[in-house]
């Protein structure tokens, strides 16, 4: 008898693991506090001719921001009105502080969140030292003495040493390194942002040296440790031996330089992308709360005057604002399989395109609708949908959600896109053959299947009584279109149907009855299709008094599970990788034969990444005794679409590569000498895929379903 | 110019093989469970050429005409929302089980009902029984020129510019008007309705006509007036079991089929 | 029982196409008794006559006006051919011009024709039989008026040999046409027609790139460019891989070859309605369950990127 092996335990991110530093430095000021001298001080606005300048550009840039805001929200305001962002407060405050603030999406690339903090806890820790003056030197309240002085001193300095570190590291990753995706689409701002802030902090601590060579070097050298950066440079100038009036000249001139260079710098969050700073923690708390495999529904769709978005207009404002969040960090398009590929579709030029369209003809529809009253759809030459953005960009998108996943700033590609194909399927009927062939097929025939020569019974033959669920049943065993009229797919229904049944479980299937439940049509754009689907198949399933249901493809399950809601069809959805862990788990399922073989696991989009089921199968293979695992570079929530995702399983490719070639490799290189996935479209895009990249058949890596390698584990091999 | 589309709805052609049954007391083919009639694929590429012909010429008017049971309604409407502006529905017990020439008598007699028909489309053949004859029938009833298989139609000076598929290439010819075509799969791909059509479909009412609207006696249509007698319809006995060749390499798998085609002499 | 059966004939270089020869071998077999003619119309028709073997007569017309094939200008001098020979069956070839022809003089006589027949026996009357539903079924019917016309599909029938029509009537000449033929274009590429080849080499979707149709031609060149040709499914043609003269399937070319070699084709029943009349069958596929093997007499379960160009090898060898 085999144990159960469990599962190697995957790493925890400890979100807390960054504020160690503050913990530190929080200590080190009641360290001042207990033991120095609470004489210590200094002249606030020291050597400052003009103090009030500063006013006058804080005046200057709050005018500007507050310009800034109104052009921006004009902007937003074309877009329609949108439902439910205030709903859920709690869990938004806690994204956009996790989102926003933590910056948690940052630090999925390393090096960039190091960097990032560092500028980030720079900016707002200086902000907060400048105001400290600023109420010191001109309110009643009184607090820059004594030992609070000096471990203000000190973390002003050393927020200053961060924010230049950070800007090191910038400057690095920009300048010196060979690093592609921040130069996809390069532009002056990003050398102003960056360069500015280095010479801001630079000037910052020649101004602050030379106030302590004046006033703290000689008269209060232990006071002048605790700004251990400005003592250090100001160490290094004194043996140049100035007069005092030389660094009083010095002071005065950069004291401008530095005051000027600030709030200039600060001015560019109206005109460039450093205004994330304000919309990336506000589009956090935009951020959906729900599952990223949701698609919007289309509230009482005949009667709408246009479908989908065909124009600019036709977005809700929080699509277009947070248009205005994206930083052109490149991070979609580097994880975008189709953009990988080499094929016409880049999430983050998409988002720049509809923010340069929109800048250009906004105005025009902002006046347009003021002076006529109407939507003025007719106010531009320019198609947003064709011109601005391509047909075929819109059909290259996979829907996997790579690009959500990863976008720093939470803006939320799919649905856009969706919205778009929307428009081209439904208004204009713009489809690329192959996938108007699939979704005529499901109206017609109720599967995508075109020319499929199977019946939905065909899998059952020679399996004995194939149990018809009747609603005494625990569970409806969900086949689906591709586990039963793809040949290629029906070992795995086979496989899951054996394990269903040896682990005890009450289940039955529809058989005959079962209809596609309108997942292909959703990602194609086909919304009406689509509810027309869903709505059949609900008053089925509440017909039948279905409860729980086991689906064999993770598209089913995300529709089931996260769409089906939205049309008052609520049901308990599992995935078959997750029923099948439990009932391992629970001692129900048992894998006495040991399968003595290498795997690496593809994990599907819409069970991992859109659904974050990502241990179920995972776990299935560590139980089976015997299956050596070694994981792909891309894997878990960074995995790669097999290329089937978002209707693409029915169209032909254009671009330099295949998604699924692509992949192929990634898995083949793994030297395993299976791939093990989770869903029908996967291991068809891997049945073609690999030998594309593997001629020889010799040795070459073969597709498989956890299912499949789980029967043979379960039944031992060749029981079928 | 008025067009007028002949729609046929059969038995999906797309049914399984396992699934494709035949009652042998009736003849007739025994509807898939779950498996819905389609409109002909060949009549919905006859609806593209007679819409491409409307947008061609502003004041175009499609009518689609179905002789069928009550459900070809979903034929009609398919068209309709392709763009059609009519739909009419010839749905008779009197017209059923007849052969190509009474469907052709009855089509006939609903375009003459209609009256200002400049052209008649229909698909090369409808999928289901592939006679393909009924458009030159009713081309023949209205005493009418008529281009078959055609891959383009066009209108011209002489009234219809069409170019055909002949075995060994192509055939240009002019037909003049009223005239019946009817369109093959080398036309191209019929169009995906768009939504605002379809809805607008679903609203359009269906004209019926029965026998006695159209004037006929119910003694010359469906099975009382049919010339071809179906004696038996039956499926066939395919090829007999295939003899697979074995080899662990493909070349041992060539090689046993060279050497079984030589023994046959085939090769 | 006796029929008086009237073939009509289509001329190619001179002669009766070999498919007016299979239909009149036929004729000689369904007359029992009766009159065989033949009736074929356009330049050379008098001289064509004498090599319509199984013919006893001929109705002809050498008028050029003929040439171009316009049913309405053949309709009547068929008519008058009809009935003077008292034909009470004519049988057309299922051709381009046949498919035109049937239903016309169907409707001219007021009668019915039969499309696109595969098998005519006399069993208490004459019954044709003729595929339906896309190859799926196969129906059989009667025709109750007189003169009972059939198109009949190539090879359906073994060719008549021997002495042509020894007894030669005129027709008159070519009348009006409404329709005008302004342009003919040849499309099919040089060499062997698929639908005269002995050997019929298809591909289809399953190649998954055009590039798989160059391992098609050196297959049917291994075989020999004089007796092999390569098709295509209708999926393939559909997708641009291969000229659409090729296509094999219900609405491409039907081809009765004496070996067809199936390749990456699922054999849907669209497709076999075009080739089930071959005599030997083999078919190449990765899926072992796939519908073409139900069809084929032999089968390789297999990858054709591999089999097929051992496939050639063995076969130089075999050579």
């Amino acid at each position: 008898m085999l144990q159960p092996t469990t599962v190697p335990e995957r790493p925890q991110r400890r979100v807390g693991a960054w504020w160690g530093p503050a913990v530190g430095i929080s200590a080190l000021g009641f360290y001042a506090v207990a033991t120095v001298d609470d004489t210590a001080g200094r002249e606030i606005g020291f050597n400052a001719d003009h103090p009030w300048a500063v006013y006058v550009f804080m005046a200057a840039l709050v005018g500007l921001m507050g310009y800034g805001f109104v052009r921006h929200a004009g902007l937003w305001m074309i877009g329609r009105p949108t439902s439910g962002l205030l709903r859920e407060v709690p869990h938004r405050l806690r994204n956009a502080a996790r989102l926003g603030l933590a910056q948690d999406k940052v630090r999925r690339d390393r090096y960039a969140g190091i960097m990032h903090w560092c500028i980030f806890s720079s900016i707002v820790v200086l902000t907060i030292v400048t105001a400290q003056v600023a109420i010191e030197a001109d309110s009643p309240f009184k607090f820059l003495h004594g030992p609070y002085y000096l471990f203000f001193s000190f973390y002003g300095d050393l927020f200053g040493v961060i924010g230049l570190v950070g800007v090191g590291m910038a400057l690095y990753r920009r300048y010196f390194s060979d690093f592609h995706r921040i130069r996809w689409d390069e532009r002056l701002e990003d050398h102003l942002i960056i360069v500015g802030l280095g010479l801001v902090l630079l000037t910052g601590f020649v101004l602050e040296s030379a106030r302590i060579m004046v006033t703290e070097l000689h008269q209060h050298p232990d006071w002048a440790k605790w700004s251990f950066a400005s003592y250090a440079i100001a160490r290094g100038l004194d043996v140049f031996d100035f007069s005092e009036k030389q660094v009083l000249w010095l002071h005065t001139w950069v004291w401008w330089v530095h005051i000027a260079m600030a709030f200039a710098w600060l001015g560019l969050i109206v005109f460039t992308r450093l205004d994330h700073l304000f919309f990336a923690p506000v589009n956090a708390f935009f951020l959906r709360t729900d599952s990223p495999g949701r698609l919007a529904k289309i509230d009482d769709i005949e009667q709408q005057e246009i479908f989908g978005v065909g124009y600019v207009q036709d977005f809700t404002w929080k699509q277009l604002f947070e248009l205005d969040a994206c930083v052109r960090c490149g991070r979609c398009s580097e994880v975008c399989p189709a953009n990988i590929s080499g094929q016409p579709l880049s999430p983050m030029h998409l988002i720049q395109d509809l923010k340069g369209h929109l800048a250009d003809v906004g105005p025009a529809i902002q006046r347009h609708r003021h002076e006529a009253g109407d939507a003025g759809r007719e106010v531009s030459s320019v198609a947003l949908v064709g011109d601005v953005i391509k047909d075929e960009t819109l059909w290259a998108c996979r829907t996997c959600g790579a690009c959500m996943q990863e976008c720093p700033v939470m803006i939320e590609h799919v649905p856009t896109i969706v919205d778009m194909r929307r428009f081209l399927v439904m208004n204009e009927a713009r489809i690329p053959a192959t996938a108007q062939a699939a979704l005529e097929n499901l109206e017609m025939r109720g599967h995508p299947w075109r020319g499929t020569a199977l019946e939905r019974t065909t899998w059952m033959e020679g399996l004995g009584d194939v149990p018809i669920f009747d609603g005494s049943q625990e569970y409806l065993y969900w086949v689906g279109c591709s586990g039963s009229l793809v040949e290629r797919n029906l070992p795995v229904t086979k496989a899951v149907f054996r394990l269903l049944g040896e682990s005890g479980a009450s289940f039955g299937v529809l058989g005959q009855e079962e209809t596609c439940n309108g997942d292909p049509a959703r990602r194609l754009g086909n919304e009406y299709l689509f509810q027309i689907l869903a709505q059949q198949l609900i008053e089925t399933f509440k017909a039948k008094n279905v409860q729980k249901v086991i689906t064999n493809c993770p598209h089913c399950f995300n529709t089931f599970k996260n769409e089906y809601p939205q049309f008052d069809g609520h049901f308990e959805v599992l995935h078959h990788t997750e029923f099948l862990a439990g009932a391992m788990q629970s001692g129900k399922l048992v894998a006495k034969h040991s399968v003595n073989t290498t795997v690496t696991y593809h994990d599907s989009c819409y069970l991992g990444r859109l659904n974050g089921v990502y241990d179920a199968p995972r776990q299935i293979i560590s139980m089976v005794h015997g299956a050596d695992l070694t994981e792909m570079q891309r894997n878990l929530s960074k995995g790669l679409c097999c290329g089937a995702g978002g209707g693409n399983m029915w169209q032909e490719e254009v671009g330099e590569r295949r998604v699924n070639h692509v992949r192929a490799e990634e898995a083949v290189r793994t030297g395993a000498q299976s791939v093990i996935s989770n869903c029908p479209f996967c291991i068809q895009m891997f049945e073609d895929g690999v030998p594309a990249v593997h001629p020889e058949e010799e040795g070459r890596m073969k597709p498989f379903d956890v299912a499949e390698l789980l029967e043979q584990a379960v039944f031992g091999p060749g029981t079928r | 110019m008025h067009i007028v589309v002949c729609a046929k709805q059969i038995p999906d052609p797309e049914t399984p093989p396992s699934a494709f049954k035949i009652d042998a007391a009736t003849n007739k083919v025994v509807p898939a469970q779950g498996i819905a009639p389609v409109l002909s694929q060949f009549d919905a590429i006859a609806a593209e050429a007679a819409l491409r012909i409307k947008e061609a010429n502003a004041g175009s008017k499609v009518t689609v005409i179905s002789m069928g049971a009550e459900s070809a309604q979903a034929a009609i409407k398919q068209v309709l929302a392709m763009g059609a502006d009519e739909g009419v529905l010839l749905n008779d017990p009197a017209f059923e089980d007849g052969d190509s020439h009474t469907t052709a008598t009855v089509l006939a007699a609903a375009i003459k009902k209609l009256g200002d028909v400049d052209a008649v489309f229909c698909g090369r053949q409808a999928a289901d029984w592939d006679m393909g004859q009924v458009g030159l029938l009713v081309a023949e009833d209205l005493g009418w020129p008529a281009a078959i298989i055609a891959k383009g139609v066009t209108t011209g000076a002489a009234g219809l510019q069409i170019t055909r598929v002949l075995e060994d290439g192509f055939e240009s010819l002019e037909a003049p008007l009223p005239a019946v075509v009817t369109v093959s799969n080398e036309f191209g791909e019929p169009r995906y309705p768009k939504l605002p059509q379809i809805m607008a479909a679903a609203k359009k009412t269906v004209t019926n006509w029965k026998v006695g609207d159209l004037g006929l006696d119910p003694g010359a249509v469906g099975k009382a007036g049919s010339r071809l007698k179906l004696e038996k319809l039956f499926i066939p006995e395919k090829g007999g079991k295939v003899e697979l060749m074995e080899g662990d390499t493909p070349q041992a798998q060539a090689a046993a089929l060279v050497a079984r085609l030589m023994a046959d002499k085939i090769l | 029982m006796a029929h008086n059966i009237l073939v009509v004939g289509e001329m190619a270089d001179g002669a009766p196409t070999s498919t007016t020869l299979e239909l009149l071998g036929g004729a000689q077999g369904l007359a029992a008794g009766g009159t065989v003619s033949v009736a074929l119309l356009g330049t050379g028709a008098s001289a064509a006559a004498a090599k319509a073997a199984g013919a006893s007569k001929a109705f002809v017309s050498d008028d050029a006006g003929y040439d171009a094939v316009k049913a309405e200008q053949w309709l009547a001098a068929l008519e008058a051919a009809v009935d003077q020979a008292g034909a009470d069956v004519v049988l057309i070839a299922q051709s381009s011009a046949g498919r035109e022809l049937g239903p016309r003089l169907a409707a001219r006589r007021k009668t019915a024709v039969a499309m696109d027949c595969v098998k005519i026996e006399d069993a208490g009357g004459l019954k044709f039989t003729r595929p339906a539903y896309g190859g799926n079924a196969m129906a059989t019917y009667s025709v109750a008026t007189s003169p009972a016309i059939a198109t009949v599909r190539a090879k359906s029938f073994e060719a008549a040999t021997g002495a042509g029509a020894s007894d030669v009537v005129q027709l008159p000449a070519a009348g009006a046409s409404r329709t005008n033929i302004t342009g003919r274009e040849k499309a099919v590429a040089a060499g062997l027609q698929i639908t005269e080849a002995p050997v019929v080499v298809s591909g289809g979707r399953g190649l998954g790139a055009p590039e798989g149709f160059k391992a098609m031609e050196e297959l049917a060149t291994a075989i020999g460019s004089e007796k092999a040709a390569v098709g295509a499914s209708r999926a393939a043609v559909d997708l641009g891989w291969y000229p659409p003269s090729q296509q094999v399937g219900l609405t491409g070319k039907v081809v009765n070859p004496d070996l067809y070699i199936a390749v990456a084709i699922s054999g849907a029943s669209q497709h076999m309605a075009g080739c089930s009349g071959s005599k030997t069958i083999v078919a190449i596929n990765r899926d072992k369950d796939a519908n073409i093997f139900g069809f084929a007499k032999y089968g390789i379960v297999g990858d054709w990127k591999a089999v097929v160009p051992a496939l050639v090898e063995e076969i130089k060898k075999a050579k």
